[in-house]
This record gives C-alpha cells, structure tokens and sequence, in this order.
C-alpha cells in the first residue's frame, strides 16, 4: 500500500487505482485525480505515455482538480514541463479540469528553486498561457491537497 | 549477457543519460534564472539610488533655502540680546520655526510648530512664516499676542480648507507668542498648547496655554485667552516645542515632560546665552540617550530683565 492509498484510506474516502506502472501509480477520488510519482527521474518517453493515460482519465471522469505528488522526483525535463504547462493544462481546461495541486519534493530547495526558473521561463514565453490563470496551489499532503 | 539484457541495459544507460541531460538543463537553467534576478535586483538598486539621490539633492537644497529664511539666532539677539535658540530639527528639513519682530516698542518672539516634520512640516512653516510677517509689518493691525495667533489661525484655516473636500488637510499648528515692553516689564503671552515657562534658580512660573481646535478658533467659535505677566528680575522666558517634552529617554526610556523639564531649568545657574544653551543641549542628548529623536526639537530661552 503507498502512502497515498493509505491517506485516502485514512480520510475515508472512495478511491479507484486506475493506472500503475513502475513511474507512477494514479488514482481517482470523486472528481479528483491523483497523480503519484514513484521514482526521481521519469524519461520523456514515459511522461507523455502517463500524461496521456491522464487525459483518458480526465475526460473519462469529469475530473476537475488534479493532485500532482512529484515529492519522489529529483529532477524534471524542461522541455516536458513546457509541453505540460502549455498544452496538456490547456487541453484540460476544455474538459473541466481547473484546480492543479502540487507536492513538491521535502528539503529539496534546489529542485523547488528551478521549478520556479522552470515557471518564469515559461510565463515569459507564453505570457498568455492559461495554465497561469489556473487556480494552481502548492500543497505539502494529499489531504492539503483534497481539502483545498 | 543475452540480447534481451543488452537492450534492457542501452535502455538502462539512455535514461541515466537522458537524467543527467535533464540535470544539467535544470541547472543551467536555474543559474540563468538566478543571474537574471540578480541583475534586475541590480538595476532596481541603480533605479532607487538614482531616485533616493535625486530626492536628497531636492531635500537638500530646500534645506537651505530653509535656512536662509529663517532668522539668524544673531538677529534674535538683536530684538532679546539675552537669548538663546536650541533647534534640532528631526529630519534635514523642520515643521518648527521661530520669529522674532519689533512693533510700536514691543518685541515680539514666536515659537510655531506645525503638524508634521520634514517636507510637509516644512511647507506649513512657510506658510507660518509668511502670516507671521504679515502681522509683524507697522500697518497690521494686529497688536497683541491673541490678535496675531487668531489672524494666524484664520488665514491657515483658510489655506487649507478648499471647496473641494478631496483637498481638505488636516494638518494645524500650535504656537506660543510672547510681547514684551521693557518699560513697564510687562510680558504678554498667548500659546495654543504647549506653556509659557518662566524661570529664575529656585522658581518656575508656568503658563499654560489654551487647548482649543484651530478650527474652533478660526471659526470664531472661541477666543484665545492671554497672559498678562509682570517679569521679575533674573526671570528667564521659554517658548518650546512638544518635540522637547515629548522626548522618549532617560532610564525608563519615557517622555521628558514638562515637570522634569522644569526642574532642570530652575537649578540652572544665572543665565548665559552660551553656557545655558549648552546646558540644555547636554541635557537633551544625555536624556535622549540612544533613543530615536521623536519629533523637531525648538526651544527658545529670553531672559527678559
């Protein structure tokens, strides 16, 4: 059992494990999805296959709030997070999905600091990205981040 | 090792190969981001030294047209030859100014605090400055203490209360302003707030001053009162500012006030305009101590007779 399924278990809530590889496990509570990363690198062949099962997922169960756990990750593709920001995100907004939780990894200042370069690189590349406009909150637990 | 292992360990090798890649970008990346605020932090600090100059030379220099507008404490001797003028202005520029006139035989001195410190204290003290030399002038009309503060009172009123609200100020002054006819040793004095002290070793006499709203005065809806004092001799007059009384120090760290402040004017030795202002600057400083100044300090001492 991961610690995700322990939360939910813990709160109470009805979840479904719709997807596990070796890079990440998603699940699906009510109309939030939940995206757990299980290793500290995910290759960029392997982040658009799970960010594709995500879009299935998404537009399979009208899922409007999407938790992304990355506290296993140590580092992230530039390149992917820019196609994640400015075309899967959008590509979500049509289907309702508007609340982006994320839990970034503890004590890894570092990774927290080039996540932000990573960000303003792209606000200012595409200053007009709706993923900007997003109700987006960063949040230290899965029940942070189903609460708020 | 079988084909299978082999693709499984290029595989293996790619991917460790792609995270180094990754790593890097981030790190380069981050480097780039961080060289890129650092060099906006630079130039927002050009942009506030530029901005901090620029309103330092302004400051400055409106510190010395200040200055040469105020009177000179030697043409204070010339109206009291006995006096002394203590002025430390909080910031470059002061909301506190002095005036000293003559007018058919009477000497007249004038402390005024305006509401506020630097810039806009100091643009009130024009104003100040300006009313008090209107009613200094021979053809006035104004002759007595309580006639030049109610005048000064109306006219700033006036001044700062416009048809249109949104320019309404709130800002006032207080003052004190003596008279003094040397003949008859008679002293006439009206203050807005803060007493009259009139000290000699051993002796203070206090006068306090009317505590009545600007505007209640402007509007004519009360009227100053004055003091009507026969000066004995060795008698020294001090005309102050709430900056001196309202001085945080000493051991506790509270005010000065007004009573400590009088007991040390009255075990002053006999008056010197150099020795007593000495005096008084040591005793501020060494009561201020370390403490912030709260407001501009003016005190002015006349011994009279």
């Amino acid at each position: 059992m991961t610690s995700v399924e322990k939360t939910l278990i813990d709160l109470g809530k009805e979840y479904k494990l719709l997807h596990q590889t070796p890079e990440a496990n998603v699940y699906v509570t009510g109309s939030s999805m939940i995206c757990e990363l299980l290793v500290p690198y995910v290759t960029i062949e392997k982040f658009q296959e799970l960010f594709s099962k995500l879009s299935t997922i998404v537009a399979e169960y009208k899922i409007d709030k999407f938790i992304f756990d990355k506290r296993s990750l140590r580092t992230f593709h530039q390149p992917s997070m820019e196609w994640y920001f400015t075309v899967w995100k959008e590509e979500m907004y049509k289907l309702g999905l508007n609340k982006h939780r994320k839990i970034l990894p503890v004590g890894q200042d570092w990774f927290a600091e080039a996540v932000h370069a990573g960000r303003e690189f792209i606000r200012e590349k595409y200053p007009d990205c709706i993923a900007f406009k997003l109700d987006m909150q960063y949040v230290d637990s899965i029940e942070e981040g189903l609460e708020k | 090792m079988d084909s299978n292992e082999l693709t499984r360990l290029k595989e293996r090798i790619a991917a460790l190969e792609e995270e180094i890649t990754s790593q890097q970008q981030m790190f380069l990346m981050s480097q780039e981001y961080l060289k890129k605020v650092k060099d906006e932090l630079e130039e927002s600090k050009k942009s506030l030294e530029r901005a901090n100059k620029y309103l330092m030379d302004g400051i400055n220099y409106s510190t010395r047209i200040q200055r040469a507008i105020f009177q000179t404490e030697s043409f204070a001797r010339e109206i009291f030859p006995n006096s002394f003028i203590y002025f430390k202005p909080k910031d470059k520029l002061s909301g506190d100014v002095y005036w000293f006139f003559e007018k058919k035989g009477l000497r007249y001195a004038a402390v005024v605090d305006c509401t506020g410190h630097g810039v806009p204290g100091a643009m009130l003290v024009m104003v100040a400055i300006s009313l008090l030399k209107e009613a200094a002038a021979e053809d006035s009309g104004f002759n007595s203490p309580s006639e030049i503060l109610t005048f000064m009172a109306k006219a700033f009123h006036r001044y700062t209360h416009t048809e249109s609200a949104e320019l309404v100020i709130h800002d006032s002054f207080e003052a004190i302003l003596i008279s003094y006819e040397a003949e008859s040793k008679l002293l006439r004095c009206c203050a807005m707030r803060n007493p009259l002290l009139l000290v000699k070793p051993g002796q203070v006499r206090r006068f306090d001053g009317n505590r009545f709203a600007l505007s209640d005065i402007a509007k004519g809806h009360v009227q100053l009162t004055e003091h009507h004092i026969t000066i004995e001799p060795g008698e020294v007059a001090y005309l102050f500012t709430d900056g001196v009384q309202d001085q945080f120090g000493g051991p506790l760290g509270r005010k000065l006030g007004i009573k400590r402040l009088s007991h040390f004017l009255e075990k002053l030795p006999p008056f010197d305009n150099f020795e007593t202002k000495s005096a008084f600057s040591e005793f501020f400083d060494s009561w201020k101590g370390n403490q912030k100044q709260t407001d501009d300090v003016l005190l002015v001492g006349i011994q009279l007779l």
